[in-house]
């Protein structure tokens, strides 16, 4: 008799259907790995959206097909699933920058893949951006106000800088306001200034691109930024009309769009984790026995036409760090799943 | 005087030094505590330790930082790891 799974899959950017996805694919080898395959013993239903809300209505429903087991791709996905899947066994991979998501990934029917976004995980590794892009100075990372990645703490820390400060919503790295204090001083003892932004919707972020000052800037937006519906287009946009580079934290598709430069987590390596677990929960219809893992491993993606729009040369040494070096031009990003 | 002591690597770790934490290069001495004279932070730490890296060519490891406490035991480990002014 064949199982069911439910996959909640999101940052999805490009048009490629999310069957195509290495996210998906991976999840789906390790479960072919572990003994089931799709339309022999396994049914498989994806839901793929980059919009919350529309994911939960689309969950709520599928509920009603009573899966065996959810893998949720990315932390607010896997947080969704706990709120609203009841004691259905979920195996997710996410991240967590400075704990956010923990307790609630903590749940007794959730294991998976804690991912350690490798490159800004220590400054180390962050230290590569200034080999990468030797004129840049100054980072800007803004933050989608509507996710687990913006805990209400530092939204309300936003709200209050705007409230006193009329001009930039980007907050400098040596204020009090600041949410994240770990990526602040990643980029101080790199040498880079800092600049944060929590935006409340596209047109917010858009009105705030509209005060970066491109000279020796860069930006840097996470995977929080995909589920604000046009704020990856926005981003991308920007950053090609402004002349300045885009590294996107975590998600191997951005440089397909159009960023120069993409640094993640390796998902190859966590959809296949998470398949072998759900391959044993189906198994032995238990969670006992599987921990959730730790994966440091990355994946890294280069837009070498980007580079040659910017101008950018790269040594031998720069280009051995990425794992895929492609060549496209902007192009819009897939809209709201 | 100070330009030819700049260019010694105590004179560059000092100068490294006193960039990091505010201070001019002529108040840091070298046989200090970092933590209690000068009041380094884990931060600031890590951004003298990121910057000699850099500007030697060398690797520290998490636990021999742990056991920087003076710029004298930085200097130290620079030479041990074969680099020079």
């Amino acid at each position: 008799m064949s199982k069911r799974i439910l996959i909640l899959n999101s940052y999805t950017l490009t048009q490629r259907p999310a069957g195509d996805q290495a996210r998906v694919c991976s999840f789906l080898a390790g479960l072919t790995e572990g003994g089931y395959r799709v339309d022999y013993n396994l049914d498989v239903e994806v839901i793929d959206s980059n919009d919350l809300a529309q994911l939960e209505d689309q969950l709520v429903r599928a509920l009603g097909n009573s899966p065996d087991l959810i893998h949720a791709v990315g932390t607010p996905n896997a947080i969704l699933a706990v709120r609203l899947a009841g004691s259905i066994p979920i195996v997710y991979y996410g991240a967590h920058p400075e704990g956010v998501g923990v307790p609630e990934c903590s749940a007794e029917n959730l294991r998976g893949v804690r991912l350690t976004l490798p490159f800004t995980s220590n400054y180390k590794s962050y230290r590569f951006i200034r080999k990468l892009l030797p004129t840049v100075r100054r980072v800007y990372v803004p933050f989608y106000e509507h996710t687990v990645f913006c805990p209400e703490s530092m939204r309300q820390k936003h709200n209050r800088f705007r409230e006193r400060t009329a001009s930039s919503p980007w907050i400098p790295m040596d204020s009090e306001f600041i949410g994240y204090r770990s990526l602040a001083g990643l980029n101080y003892i790199v040498g880079l200034d800092y600049r944060e932004l929590v935006y409340h919707d596209a047109e917010d972020l858009e009105a705030a691109l509209g005060m970066v000052d491109p000279c020796q800037a860069m930006l840097m937006p996470y995977n929080d930024s995909v589920y604000c519906c046009d704020a990856p287009r926005l981003l991308i946009r920007f950053a090609i009309e402004a002349g300045i580079p885009l590294i996107w934290n975590n998600n191997p598709e951005a440089t397909h769009i159009g960023a120069l430069a993409a640094i993640s987590g390796c998902f190859e390596e966590a959809g296949r984790i998470c398949g072998l677990q759900a391959a044993h929960i189906l198994d032995t219809g238990s969670l006992a026995g599987i921990e959730s893992r730790t994966s440091t491993r990355s994946w890294s993606s280069l837009n070498l036409r980007r580079a040659v729009e910017l101008r950018l040369n790269f040594s031998d040494l720069v280009l051995s760090y990425f794992d895929e070096l492609i060549q496209v031009a902007g192009s819009a990003p897939a809209q709201g799943g | 005087m100070c330009e030819s002591r700049n260019n010694t690597l105590e004179g560059r770790v000092r100068s490294r030094f006193a960039e990091v934490i505010g201070v001019s290069i002529e108040e840091v001495r070298p046989d200090a505590n970092l933590f209690e004279v000068y009041h380094l932070d884990s931060v600031r730490a890590l951004k003298l330790i990121s910057d000699v890296e850099v500007e030697f060519d060398i690797d520290i490891e998490q636990e021999e930082a742990r056991q920087i406490r003076t710029l004298n035991d930085l200097i130290d480990l620079i030479r041990a790891k074969g680099a020079e002014a």
